[in-house]
């Protein structure tokens, strides 16, 4: 290089000074990383400290044995906003009724609601998004103001958190406008579909059926309502499940069937009995899986038993597991399955059958040639 | 120093790792009479689970580390399957996690969000078999 | 003075390639950075179960290949039966091991022999039996014919019975929500065929029972400059790749993808050296072509803990098996190279994977001999070595400290500052012999390539006897 640039002072300097600044660079960058982690570690534990001692002052309060302004009053003076809000906000997310209501105007008195609409109002998509999402677990007056303002947000993102956010609120008011954005919402995504519903069907069930029975809903999007509905165990959705269970469309009336058996009714035995001999395989799986967890009849558990020899390995497999834990009529339904001369039913039930302390492998060897299965 | 009736009421062991909903569990409980128990360790919980003075277990079953179905089947393990009445706090929802500590003998679940009163009465509704007979 | 003139066109030439390459670096680093923090944003690390409740998480399959594991295998099985996941079965394959894993499987897991009974849709050796767990319902060993880690995963999927499935080695261990994590990139968005999660050095952790307790640099050199190989190459390189949807690296060690278009893709190729690889460019190509939208992406917080060689006869072989299989599916796939067809994988993996990772060791190691050649004839020019130093070192170094950086602000996985501290050691170590050896080696296999025509120097990916070969 020098051969060149030979007797070039000015390139000489500028190349020790590039090296010195790059070697300025990493140390600067070494050191940030060793005091960020010295002072983050240190901040994280002292914070955590103070929530479970914020937490330990205001417990009597929060529960409604003694007066909370006090006490509220005391904390933040000790702990700070942050520490005091954080206890507050976690306290709400498990208590319901008057209880909520209670902290979510300690909160209010806090001013971080007021501090959090704020943020949601300005700066990085991302920060605003969370604070929406922050603001659905303080609750109060001016959480849901903000919020509903949010729904009208030109960022599909912001009126996406909004809306779950409002759901968090758990008041009528909230979910029903909830609920109207989500409809009026142009292209929901899969992903936000199921969120919200999971929400919805977690806080207000109820929307969820009306929402579900007005027939607005495509059929992906009703088969997640199933879906949410069934993951809340919400027994009042079985009249949508006994009409879905008829659709033509096979994944609703697999989301049906497993919504049927969440709620384990013993009046929709019979129908989940059916749906053993439907012609899709998840369906008949999702019904042998959902009978498991009901006292049968002497007709379901024959209906159980032939799903042993069912073309599908999830199907006998579930077949034989509810078997299992019919007690002692389907275990001799399995055994004699063990003894029979259908291999798909042997292989299907020795399993089960040991793990419950059954026959010995070795007895009833399970032998036969390979073969293609569903 | 303890109220009369609080000396005498049935212990009640609370495992819940969260240091924000301990106290809080705790102040409900006790400020309706329940003796209660709420050690911050899950080892020490489980002993005192599996102790005999344990006459009610009250568990979020949304703890970490053991999970809460692994809390109660250790404790199925050291108590060869006859576990305290046993109350479960639960998220809305979580079929699978209901399902499985059903199976694993949890006599009642609570959905959140709760009513102290409810949180309360659930767990006064927790009886032994010996209680039962009485 | 023509001398003179090639050799100021060697130097510049060299200078030019490690100034491109870094700059390239640095950009993936901020990319990264801007990725890493969205994400952490998006997702913040709290317990997100109730929110996407168990419902929305498909079920998988998760393939463990094994071939003479009987040291770790049983462990390691348990610690996958602890995952916290709603549904999954532990598909294991013992690819035909001559010690005593089955024996000790069938000893700790009440296995029982049944005959296979699925279809078999993807080329592999016969599998000779089949068995299940009488204690665990969704435990399966199967047991074949030695023919390798494909033909191993091949039967892995042909079993697996779930739409998603898992590749983990034998002796990698993941963290209890690493599937609860990995697997939301595909219960939040049906185009994706194929996520990477984050592979960190387990050598030096503290681990009990298959699970990590706590986090720990290794305090060997050669395992210390490994794992911080390992932070900047997952966290800089392939979250920036994946970004552009171009992310050609799924590790074997740890990846999840699905299954139907694994299974239309052929299943993992039984003729190359680093299938994961070829199988994920072999996904891109087929999406691309017919036009599905499919995508592969990388999430930065499911982990999985693996061992790294401990040696440098294994880090050399893993190393070179690497560099062939690298050349090998840049080859195979050559159609993508700067095809604007194949969008950024054709524009900007495949000439970046050609350029810097293909061709790169030969540069960089022709530049340390040059540097060497020069000063021990007395014809080294002060001028190009301080350059040479700056440019290859000083911003190698700047590049490897900010990706530790980036790892201590999103996911503070050292408890210890004594850790950051040897990281930082590992970071200054990687330039004192290591990076110039593995260049050399890389560039070996590169020459060796050339010199046997295309056989790529032999058989396949074999499972190994001992030692690790991860990422």
């Amino acid at each position: 290089m020098s051969r060149l640039l030979a007797g070039d002072p000015l390139i000489a300097l500028w190349t020790v000074w590039c090296l010195a600044a790059l070697a300025a660079l990493v140390a600067a960058c070494a050191i940030l990383l060793l005091a960020r982690h010295a002072l983050g570690v240190r901040r994280e534990r002292r914070f955590r400290r103070r929530v479970g001692q914020a937490a330990r002052l205001l417990a009597p309060a929060l529960a409604g044995a003694t007066p909370a302004a006090p006490l509220l009053a005391a904390a933040r003076c000790r702990f700070g906003r942050a520490v005091v809000v954080t206890v507050l906000r976690r306290a709400r997310r498990m208590l319901g009724g008057e209880a909520e209501r209670r902290i979510s105007e300690l909160i209010e008195q806090t001013g971080e609601p007021a501090r959090l609409v704020r943020v949601a109002r300005r700066g990085a998509l991302l920060r605003r998004a969370r604070a929406l999402e922050l603001l659905g677990e303080c609750g109060g007056e001016t959480a849901r103001r903000e919020l509903l303002r949010a729904l009208a947000s030109r960022e599909a993102l912001l009126r996406r958190r909004a809306r779950e956010a409002l759901l968090e609120l758990r008041e009528p008011f909230a979910v029903r406008a909830a609920v109207a954005a989500f409809v009026a919402e142009p292209g929901r995504s899969s992903s936000a579909v199921r969120s919200f519903f999971l929400r919805l069907a977690a806080w207000a069930p109820g929307e969820l059926r009306r929402l579900a029975a007005n027939g607005r809903l495509e059929t992906r999007e009703l088969k997640l309502a199933l879906e949410a509905l069934a993951e809340a165990a919400d027994a009042a959705a079985a009249p949508l499940a006994i009409e879905a269970v008829r659709s033509p469309a096979s994944e609703l009336r697999a989301a049906a069937v497993r919504l049927l058996a969440a709620v384990a009714d013993p009046r929709w035995t019979r129908l989940l009995t059916r749906r053993l001999d439907d012609r899709a395989w998840f369906v008949r799986a999702a019904a042998a899986r959902g009978l498991g967890g009901l006292a049968l009849e002497p007709h379901a558990h024959e209906a159980l038993g032939r799903r042993l020899a069912d073309g599908h390995w999830w199907v006998r497999a579930n077949a034989a597991g509810s078997l299992a834990r019919q007690g002692a009529c389907g275990i001799r339904q399995l055994t004699s399955a063990v003894r029979g001369g259908n291999r798909f039913a042997r292989q299907a039930a020795l399993p089960v059958l040991l793990r419950l302390g059954g026959p010995r492998p070795g007895a009833h060897p399970l032998g036969g040639r390979r073969a293609a299965v569903g | 120093m303890k109220p009369d009736s609080v000396a005498r009421a049935p212990e009640v062991v609370l495992w819940e790792d969260d240091p924000v909903r301990r106290p809080l569990l705790t102040a409900i409980l006790e400020g309706s009479g329940l003796a209660v128990t709420a050690p911050a360790l899950a080892g020490v919980a489980l002993e005192r689970a599996a102790g005999g003075g344990c006459r009610r277990l009250v568990l979020d079953a949304n703890v970490s580390r053991p999970s809460g179905t692994e809390f109660l089947r250790e404790l199925h393990h050291r108590l060869a399957g006859h576990l305290p009445p046993t109350l479960a706090l639960m998220q809305p929802g979580q079929a699978s996690l209901r399902a499985a500590v059903r199976e694993l003998g949890v006599a009642r679940i609570l959905p959140e969000p709760f009513e102290p009163d409810e949180l309360v009465a659930a767990v006064r509704s927790l009886a032994r078999p010996d209680e039962r007979a009485a | 003075m023509s001398l003179e003139l090639g050799m100021l066109v060697f130097e510049a030439a060299i200078l030019a390639y490690f100034l491109t390459l870094n700059t390239i670096y640095l950009l993936f680093t901020g990319l990264a950075f801007q990725d890493l923090l969205s994400y952490r944003r998006r997702w913040p690390q709290r317990d997100d179960r109730p929110l996407l409740a168990d419902s929305a998480y498909p079920p998988i399959s998760i393939l463990v290949p094994a071939y003479n594991e009987a040291r770790t295998v049983v462990d390691n099985v348990r610690s996958l039966l602890e995952l916290g996941y709603p549904e999954f079965e532990i598909v294991l394959i013992d690819d035909g091991s001559t010690d005593d894993s089955l024996a000790r499987l069938r000893r700790s897991f009440a296995l029982t022999a049944a005959p296979p009974s699925h279809p078999r849709r993807l080329p592999s050796r016969p599998l000779r039996r089949s068995w299940l767990s009488a204690r665990h319902p969704n435990l399966t060993v199967l047991e074949k014919e030695r023919g390798g880690k494909s033909d191993a995963l091949n039967a892995g999927i042909d079993a697996a019975r779930y739409p998603l499935f898992c590749t983990i080695d034998a002796d990698s261990l993941l963290e209890p929500d690493a599937l609860l994590r990995i697997a939301r990139a595909f219960a939040e968005d049906e185009r994706v065929v194929a996520a990477g999660g984050i592979i960190r050095v387990l050598n030096g952790a503290q681990s009990r029972g298959g699970r990590v307790l706590r986090a720990a640099a290794p305090r060997r050199p050669l395992l210390l400059c490994q794992a911080q190989e390992y932070v900047r190459g997952f966290l800089t390189g392939r979250s920036s790749l994946a970004r552009m949807n171009a992310l050609l690296i799924i590790a074997g060690a740890f990846g999840l993808f699905r299954k139907e278009a694994a299974v239309a893709a052929g299943g993992f190729s039984l003729d190359t050296v680093c299938e994961d690889m070829e199988l994920v460019a072999r996904l891109h190509r087929r999406a691309r072509e017919r036009r599905t939208g499919a995508r592969v992406v990388f999430l930065p917080d499911p982990v999985c803990w693996t061992q790294v060689p401990a040696d440098w006869g294994s880090l050399v072989r893993q190393r070179d098996r690497w560099q062939r299989g690298l050349l090998q599916c840049l080859w195979k796939h050559r159609r993508m190279f700067l095809n604007p067809r194949y969008g950024a994988v054709g524009l900007v993996a495949m000439p970046y994977y050609a350029l810097f990772e293909a061709l790169g060791p030969l540069v960089e190691t022709a530049g340390y001999l040059a540097l060497v050649a020069l000063a021990v004839s007395g014809r080294l020019d002060p001028m190009f070595a301080l350059l040479f130093f700056a440019l290859a070192v000083g911003y190698g170094l700047l590049l490897s400290v900010a990706a530790l950086n980036l790892d201590e602000l999103l996911f503070k996985r050292y408890g210890r500052g004594r850790d950051l501290l040897l990281m930082l050691a590992g970071s200054l170590l990687e330039f004192c012999g290591y990076r110039q050896a593995l260049a050399a080696v890389r560039a070996a296999g590169f020459v060796t390539v050339f010199v046997r025509g295309r056989s790529w120097g032999g058989r396949p990916h074999r499972l190994r006897l001992t030692g690790k070969e991860a990422a």
